[in-house]
């Protein structure tokens, strides 16, 4: 039983590397390292209690937008996906990612006080 | 009584006045009737506990109907030293009203001078000039007489307020929260550990030397931006920073556009 499991991730795995392009496996890497940095934040946050209230809102907060940015740059520059979105070149959408996380960031580093 | 129809009176006129005394143990020891305008002669004994009540109607004199003025009070004047309490009494619309003189909850100034005092009930109302002022008694107050000293003080100083403020709030010791941050710190050495290992590099410089200037800038001024945001944390004030941010972000514009468009070329 756990060796299907285990080799069925092993197949994912294998295909996953070979198949994705280098570009899409490094917002892969992005994805994941936002997600550890958003769920330490909030391991420590349970551990200690909310004192500053303010500044553990805008570190999770400033994590999960990055996280959802990062996502949307990825299904914007999937080739596969590139038949639904004909007007936006992955350039674009690069550039709006990129907006999109400076606006983020400054409405973070606000909120930390 | 201040929103009711302005009495236009001349003159007032109270019939049915009835007084009542009632003891502690709710025995009645006095029940009369005065015929207005005369008083009551003999004098009305009141001692602690007692209750004494009264009711009247305030007519108009030229329609003989009930009316409701805008004042209304008994007042209870000391023979002794000619001070003042007065009672406000309620009026209804038709004229009847009743006030009660409890000695139980009687102010403190009556309770603490016993002796005579004329009871006289007063009526006015703001578009009539001459008030009507009717002896109705005299009250004999019976109470011992309390040697508490002078009056109490009503309008003074309060006691002074210390105020305390809320304390602080507990942080978690210094070890843990240095031990977190150094967790927190963790996926960053993940990500380059793994965008080293998928292999990111930078051959676009080395392909096309020519545009990788502009792609220096844009990531140059990206930086500058994250900079200034940190020093925005610190030290700077939200006017200066959003002055900085105008500038840098019209920097970062004009290079981010050459650079993606010069990759765009290169791509296709």
């Amino acid at each position: 039983m756990s060796d299907k499991v285990s080799s069925a991730i092993q197949k994912l795995w294998t295909s996953y590397s070979k198949n994705t392009p280098q570009s899409l496996q490094l917002i892969d890497t992005y994805l994941v390292f936002i997600l550890f940095s958003g769920v330490f934040q909030f391991v420590h946050c349970v551990l200690v209690g909310t004192f500053p209230y303010n500044a553990f809102l805008a570190g999770f907060i400033s994590t999960v937008g990055s996280f959802v940015l990062a996502a949307n740059l990825r299904i914007q520059t999937n080739p596969d996906n590139a038949g639904e979105f004909k007007s936006i070149s992955p350039e674009r959408a690069f550039a709006e990612f990129v907006f999109c996380n400076i606006v983020l960031h400054f409405f973070v580093v606000n909120f930390i006080g | 009584l201040l929103t009711s129809v302005l009495v236009q009176a001349d003159d007032f006129v109270i019939s049915d006045v009835k007084i009542a005394v009632t003891t502690s143990e709710s025995v009645r020891k006095l029940y009369e009737s005065i015929p207005y305008p005369s008083s009551f002669d003999k004098p009305i004994q009141l001692t602690s506990g007692d209750d004494f009540k009264m009711i009247f109607v305030v007519n108009d004199k030229q329609t003989q109907k009930g009316v409701q003025p805008h004042q209304a009070f008994l007042t209870l004047t000391s023979e002794k030293n000619g001070n003042q309490i007065p009672i406000i009494i309620r009026v209804r619309e038709n004229g009847k009203s009743k006030v009660e003189l409890d000695m139980k909850s009687a102010p403190d100034e009556l309770l603490s001078s016993p002796g005579n005092y004329s009871l006289d009930l007063i009526i006015g109302t703001f578009s009539y000039n001459d008030p009507l002022k009717y002896h109705v008694g005299t009250l004999e107050i019976d109470v011992p007489i309390q040697s508490s000293g002078p009056s109490p003080v009503v309008y003074g100083p309060k006691p002074e307020i210390h105020h305390i403020f809320r304390p602080d709030e507990k942080l978690p010791p210094i070890w843990l929260s240095y031990s977190f941050m150094a967790i927190v710190l963790i996926p960053w050495v993940f990500l380059i550990g793994a965008w080293a290992y998928i292999g990111v590099n930078v051959s676009l410089l080395a392909r096309a030397p020519e545009s990788s200037l502009m792609s220096i800038l844009f990531l140059g001024s990206l930086l500058a931006i994250e900079i200034l945001f940190y020093n925005y944390w610190t030290h700077l004030n939200i006017f200066q920073t959003l002055t900085w941010l105008t500038g840098l972000s019209i920097v970062a514009f004009i290079t981010g556009q050459k650079a993606l468009s010069d990759v765009q070329k290169w791509r296709s």
